[in-house]
């Protein structure tokens, strides 16, 4: 696959990362889903899940550019990452709304488990 | 003293931040421009706007004949050779009065380019961005120096005096009162780009060992002369014999490059120097290109001139290629356009960080010390405003200037590359009186006069910048990024889109401030902040 690629796929595996990292959080769940914490899946999983995104990302990264170029574009770029997610958070939550619809506990609840 | 560790380092971040913020705030300006120096240098020195660099160059039919026409009594001509930003060759030598000269050359034919007449992005921006341009007694070096010293003291007690760091990693919250959102602004930039900035700001220290820490080699080398010199050989290489004042030839230099391109397994050489040309005892000295790693290699080789046999080689050894590892890490002179764009988008995040950190230390004490008739917070919104939208007035400006000043003029005898100087200090110091003059009125409030005014002069600078470029060099937008020339046209477009962020914050700057709603808000900033949501100056 053309380096570019793999790097493109970095990006977005990294922005995804940091995208889950947040919706972990209770005030960008509620902001980004307009549901209760509740409805949302384990947050733990959503935590590990974010940052093992960011070591895929980092893995795709050197395989794409090399070690030292890879490593020195993975740390700028989770920085990029993590600032494109924030205003997305702060200007267009809507947004990322599809994303959070698919983290939904789909678990069935007993009566008065909430 | 106060009472805990977080509160010392919350002075420690409050004051450190307001001291030297100014500072701060013009070598990231100018280091995030010194991304793009090689892209400003072709904005402002059109004549060296050329086609992508010939493939096969031939330095002994191009560089040979101007150099010894040039420069034949020289003791020394140095040529750059072109590179993917750099389309030209860079000719320089020293003159009879021992100044640099230096002239641009076309690598396709030879030409000799007219005059830049101007220090444009490498010769003015990026020697700023490192030593101010305050040369006597290497003041500006140490100025810097002091400035990496306390960015890395605010990095450190801005993280410890950050009390949500996690819980508040994606927060920006852009609807509050400006106290709290730039707070929030300031942890984002700071928070998120940490690695980024602790990193640029270190590695800029470690660039500049041998000035913040001269005498490093002592442990290892000893003391005096003869022991400096041995370290610097062996740390950095080089070759040097004398002259023999007898005539002396000159063989191929592309058999030269040949050789040298053999000897580094097909790295390619940057630069070329010719030793006392015409000397019996002349050399060539050539060394290697950057384009291909993060390590600034030290790698040289050098040529007898007559001969054209090897004389010496050189490689660092592994202590010195770290050191320049890490340089290479704050210069980027490697070929990474997708590196290059973040570190610029990463370095005007550190001006955001410090502009916020001005706008969170004035609203938290604005309404007290117009309570208590102090004025502090004026002098300090005066100087913030100076610092971060005066300099990229100032900045805008010079090129403004470039695009107007004719080719060869001069005034009370500075050239024009003086000129342009001139007219970004004129303007920068015009600016900070500016920002005095229109103070805020009543104190409570924001001077938005002052910053609204100063986003207006940057828009219309900028868009001014953009209309003289296509007029002066008939290099118009539409005729760049048409034909693909991404150096201008990048520029143009940058340019524009500081116009439209500019007039977007001028627009923002004259609404009526909010007053309602929010004096919660104000309280929970308090809270959530140590010692800096009190005024206690």
């Amino acid at each position: 696959m053309p380096d570019i690629a793999l790097t493109i796929i970095a990006a977005l595996v990294s922005i995804l990362g940091f995208i889950l990292l947040a919706l972990a959080q209770a005030r960008h769940w509620a902001a980004v889903s307009k549901t209760p914490v509740e409805q949302r899946v384990n947050s733990a999983w959503l935590t590990s899940a974010g940052l093992g995104a960011q070591i895929a990302a980092l893995i795709l990264t050197i395989q794409a550019q090399g070690s030292s170029f890879g490593s020195l574009l993975w740390t700028v770029m989770i920085s990029v990452a993590a600032m494109a997610v924030t205003f997305t958070l702060a200007w267009r939550p809507k947004w990322l709304r599809p994303i959070a619809l698919l983290l939904r506990d789909r678990t069935p609840k007993t009566p008065g488990d909430v | 003293m106060e009472t805990t560790f977080r509160n010392s380092m919350a002075w420690l971040h409050t004051w450190a931040g307001v001291v030297i913020g100014s500072v701060l705030f013009a070598i990231f300006w100018m280091g995030t421009l010194s991304v793009f120096d090689r892209e400003i240098d072709r904005w402002m020195m059109p004549m060296t706007r050329l086609a992508a660099p010939v493939a096969s160059l031939s330095l002994d039919a191009t560089v040979r004949p101007v150099a010894e026409r040039l420069a034949a009594k020289a003791p020394q001509w140095g040529v750059l050779l072109p590179t993917e930003r750099v389309p030209t060759l860079r000719l320089s030598w020293r003159d009879d009065k021992d100044r640099t000269v230096t002239r641009y050359l076309d690598p396709a034919t030879g030409a000799v380019l007219p005059e830049a007449g101007s220090h444009a992005g490498t010769g003015f921006i990026f020697p700023f961005h490192y030593r101010l341009h305050l040369k006597w007694m290497d003041l500006g070096y140490w100025l810097v120096g002091l400035a990496a010293m306390a960015m890395l003291v605010l990095l450190v007690s801005g993280v410890v005096i950050h009390k949500k760091i996690f819980a508040e990693f994606f927060l920006f919250r852009p609807r509050k009162r400006l106290q709290r959102s730039s707070l929030d602004l300031h942890n984002l930039t700071g928070v998120i780009a940490l690695p980024f900035h602790f990193v640029i700001t270190l590695s800029g220290l470690i660039i500049f060992i041998g000035i913040y820490f001269p005498q490093a080699h002592v442990g290892a080398y000893g003391i005096g002369q003869e022991a400096k010199d041995q370290y610097r050989l062996e740390a950095r290489g080089g070759y040097q014999r004398e002259k023999t004042n007898t005539p002396g030839t000159l063989a191929s230099l592309d058999a030269m490059v040949n050789h040298a391109e053999r000897e580094w397994a097909g790295g390619r050489p940057r630069f070329v120097r010719v030793w006392h040309p015409g000397d019996a005892n002349s050399y060539v000295e050539m060394r290697r290109s950057y384009a291909r790693d993060i390590t600034m290699n030290r790698d040289q080789v050098y040529f007898d001139a007559s001969t054209g046999g090897m004389l010496y080689r050189f490689e660092a050894a592994p202590v010195m290629t770290v050191q320049r590892f890490i340089s290479g890490l704050h210069f980027i002179q490697f070929e990474h356009w997708t590196l290059r764009w973040l570190y610029f988008l990463a370095g005007l995040s550190g001006c955001v960080m410090i502009a916020t950190g001005f706008l969170f230390w004035l609203e938290a004490r604005r309404v007290q010390h117009a309570k208590k008739g102090l004025t502090g917070v004026r002098v300090v919104e005066a100087l913030a405003i100076g610092s971060v939208t005066g300099i990229v007035i100032a900045t805008l400006a010079f090129f403004v200037a470039n695009r107007l000043l004719p080719l060869g003029s001069s005034f009370a005898g500075e050239d024009r590359a003086a000129l342009e100087m001139w007219v970004f200090y004129l303007i920068w110091l015009a600016t900070f009186g500016h920002a005095a003059w229109r103070r805020a009125d009543p104190p409570t409030q924001p001077a938005r006069r002052a910053w609204r005014e100063q986003c207006m002069a940057i828009a219309v600078l900028a868009l001014a910048a953009v209309l003289l470029n296509g007029v002066t060099t008939g290099d118009h937008l539409f005729k760049t990024l048409t034909r693909g020339y991404w150096p201008v046209a990048g520029m143009d477009m940058l340019l524009l889109l500081g116009t439209g962020v500019a007039l977007w914050c001028s627009w923002r700057l004259s609404r009526p401030p909010a007053t309602a709603k929010t004096a919660a808000s104000a309280r929970q900033v308090s809270r959530d902040t140590v010692g800096e949501g009190t005024p206690d100056a």
